[in-house]
């Protein structure tokens, strides 16, 4: 659904940003990092950082300058009138992002991300006040707006509309009354796929970083939804905007299911992550067992709080450095194609990074465009050679 | 992370010579995912490890003295902190005016928990034994130094931007505290900004110092971004309250170095430093104009109208930037 003139400039991007973190590492000489340059052209307006920065900030008062003059000329005209006249602002940022990123050929400039960004915003400001109107249930204008977060990352990707969509996705679910079983179930059948399409060549970078994230979501939602303290203190239950719907979950029948699945669940996302290779399930699984100890020690006081942070902080610093040790003591300084080094650094012990290092040390000039600001000292003594012990 | 694209490249940039076969085969196992490197969550862990054994134990000093006795107390975390610093000072490293780079993973997040429980330890002391008495503010001062010189001795930026936000702390602390006969004249208000901007002005000296004397000159960006977070904040504050002539003082000063600070920052690319000069400068523009225009709807408008003027000025300026160094 993106247009493919945009999803090929995000591809083409990919590609001189990763020939530029070669290049930056001292792996790539920067004249073959130009003919890639050359190759993966970009014809799109980019603006850096703070320019960039600045325009998302500038175009976003600009709009809603725009919208408050309005409001003020109109006197507020009633809350119809109000969301009659955030609707249009919706439509004319739409109107004006596809103008930016399409004949424009605006990318990463900062404000077609505020415009973007903005639509999402009126469009919530106009069903929410037509739901009040219409005094329809919460669960309309939280639907409404979850589709229309999916449609953006379709059509414009974004991380943070991937993150945005899958939010609002979860807060609409849980406005039903099995919301927390809703929860499980979409976060069982949307994060594999959403995984998946995280790596997937069909879909626009943007798209997969949205996929991402979406999937970081999901298991984060199914974590809170079998947790044994969310369960018993109905956390996803108090995310209702109609308070008249029922409490807490109840049923005895499904605690002890709970209590099983707050310490199996994290397991079972280390596993899934350690197999597959995916830093985010490894991530969410330490995550997990780091909640899932915290509500252990909510229903059993086996210590003080400050006796349980200092063993938990001294397991975490312990559990790093042996996985570090693990990893480094692996055949090529690898394991499973895990390593503990960063990827592109000269002092890593990843056998295949020190491949690249001694192919370069026969190649003149190899690495002139790295010029590194290091006084480390005896790093680039030839392939392999560090400093690290 | 995963790049189908990137990885789909590789193979033809082999193949046309771009690459070498050990490049390609490093930078395609990256790209499709085959080799995954964990340092980054591995720092994660690290500073997450740090941050709990800090809180437990500033937990434990505050509640469990009684427990433990203090002087057991101070004794134990302070051989923790010194077990800590002398592992880094074995581990690190000589002394070098250059970047060092670290020669292992924790040696920052070690040296970090370290610094933390000493200067942990001396805050229990001043608190139990009370040595300094009603200079009690003076210790933060010690332990900004303490910071300061573990941080040119082992190369950490993260100590030394602590070391820059503990002075600051210490005079705020001093200021409304010890100092009454310093500052009461101005009121708690003024004399913080007082002393946060004098804070500013010194970090933005110090910052130069360290890039002419080429001593950790990688540390200056720290030091110019908490130098001119303060000076602009300890400014800003003045252009809402006070008498008018106070108040447009202030506009004009916040609007002033708002404008050195963007173009300081535009000619040397530090882009962050040029979006805080730009707002300054956007915000006391506003606040001086807006005098003139009146409130309402012809306000909105005159944001609207101003910020999109903002914008088109920046982006001409750019684009005819980018034509001259074309």
């Amino acid at each position: 659904m993106m247009a493919a003139e945009c999803s090929a400039a995000e591809r083409r991007r990919d590609v001189r940003r990763a020939a530029r973190a070669w290049e930056s590492a001292g792996f790539l000489h920067g004249d073959a990092r130009k003919v890639i340059d050359g190759r993966y052209a970009d014809d799109r307006v980019r603006l850096p950082a703070g320019f960039r920065v600045l325009a998302f900030l500038l175009a976003g008062v600009a709009v809603l300058g725009a919208f408050g003059f309005l409001l003020l000329v109109g006197d507020g005209g009633g809350d119809r009138s109000i969301a009659a006249m955030a609707a249009v602002f919706a439509v004319l940022c739409a109107v004006g992002t596809e103008v930016q990123r399409g004949p424009l050929r605006r990318a990463d400039a900062g404000a077609e991300q505020a415009t973007a960004l903005l639509v999402l915003v009126f469009a919530g400001v106009a069903v929410v006040i037509w739901a009040a109107v219409l005094n329809a249930q919460p669960a309309i204008p939280l639907g409404v707006l979850a589709v229309l977060s999916v449609v953006l990352v379709a059509r414009w990707g974004s991380g943070l509309f991937g993150l945005l969509a899958a939010l609002l996705v979860f807060a609409w679910l849980a406005q039903f009354e099995a919301g927390r079983a809703l929860w499980v179930l979409c976060a069982l059948v949307a994060s594999g796929p959403l995984l998946a399409g995280s790596r997937h060549a069909a879909l626009a970078p943007s798209q997969r970083l949205a996929c991402w994230l979406g999937a970081g979501v999901a298991l984060v939602a199914l974590y809170l939804a079998v947790n044994l303290w969310s369960w018993d203190g109905g956390w996803v239950e108090d995310l209702r905007l109609d308070r008249s719907g029922p409490g807490p979950a109840t049923g005895a029948a499904l605690r002890p299911v709970m209590m099983g699945a707050t310490g199996v669940l994290p397991l079972v996302l280390l596993a899934a992550g350690a197999r597959r290779r995916e830093t985010l399930l490894v991530v969410l699984g330490i995550a997990g067992l780091a909640g899932a100890l915290v509500t252990v020690r909510h229903y059993l006081h086996l210590l003080p709080l400050a006796w349980a942070l200092v063993l938990a902080g001294s397991a975490l610093l312990a559990g790093a450095l042996g996985l570090r040790r693990w990893l480094r003591a692996g055949a090529g300084g690898e394991r499973h194609g895990w390593t503990a080094d960063a990827l592109f650094t000269a002092d890593s012990r990843t056998a295949a990074v020190k491949d690249v290092i001694g192919s370069l040390a026969f190649t003149p000039d190899a690495r002139a465009g790295a010029a590194p600001d290091r006084t480390g000292g005896g790093r680039f003594g030839g392939a392999g050679a560090t400093g690290s012990y | 992370m995963i790049s189908p694209d990137v990885a789909s490249a590789i193979p033809v940039l082999e193949q046309d010579g771009v690459l070498n076969a050990e490049q390609a085969r490093l930078f395609g196992r990256v790209a499709r995912g085959e080799l995954v490197s964990l340092n980054l969550v591995l720092q994660v862990l690290l500073y997450a490890g740090v941050l709990a054994i800090a809180g437990g134990v500033g937990l434990l000093l505050k509640d469990h003295v009684a427990d433990l006795g203090p002087v057991t107390i101070a004794l134990a975390v302070g051989a923790a902190g010194c077990a800590c610093v002398g592992w880094v000072a074995r581990t690190a490293p000589r002394y070098s005016p250059g970047q060092v780079e670290s020669p292992h993973l924790a040696l920052d997040y070690i040296l970090l928990l370290g610094a933390l429980l000493l200067a942990a330890d001396l805050a229990f002391c001043e608190w139990r034994f009370t040595p300094l008495g009603a200079d009690w503010a003076w210790h933060l001062l010690i332990v900004s130094v303490a910071y300061a010189a573990l941080a040119f001795r082992f190369d950490s930026r993260v100590l030394f931007s602590l070391a820059l936000t503990t002075f600051a702390a210490w005079r705020g602390v001093a200021a409304v505290s010890v100092e009454q006969a310093l500052f009461g004249w101005a009121g708690v208000e003024l004399a913080v900004r007082l002393n946060g901007l004098t804070c500013g002005l010194v970090f933005l000296g110090v910052g130069q110092l360290l890039v002419r004397s080429q001593v950790k000159p990688h540390f200056e960006p720290a030091a110019a971004f908490l130098g001119w977070s303060l000076v602009l904040l300890a400014v800003a504050g003045g252009i809402g309250s006070g008498s008018d002539a106070t108040v447009w003082l202030h506009r004009f000063a916040l609007l002033s170095l708002g404008l050195a600070l963007a173009w300081r920052s535009w000619s040397t690319d530090s882009f962050w430093l040029l979006v805080m000069g730009v707002l300054a400068a956007y915000v006391a523009f506003l606040a001086i104009t807006l005098e003139w225009v009146g409130g309402g709807a012809v306000s909105a408008l005159y944001v609207a109208l101003s910020a999109v003027g903002l914008l088109v000025l920046l982006l001409r300026l750019r684009a005819r930037r980018a034509r001259a160094s074309a």
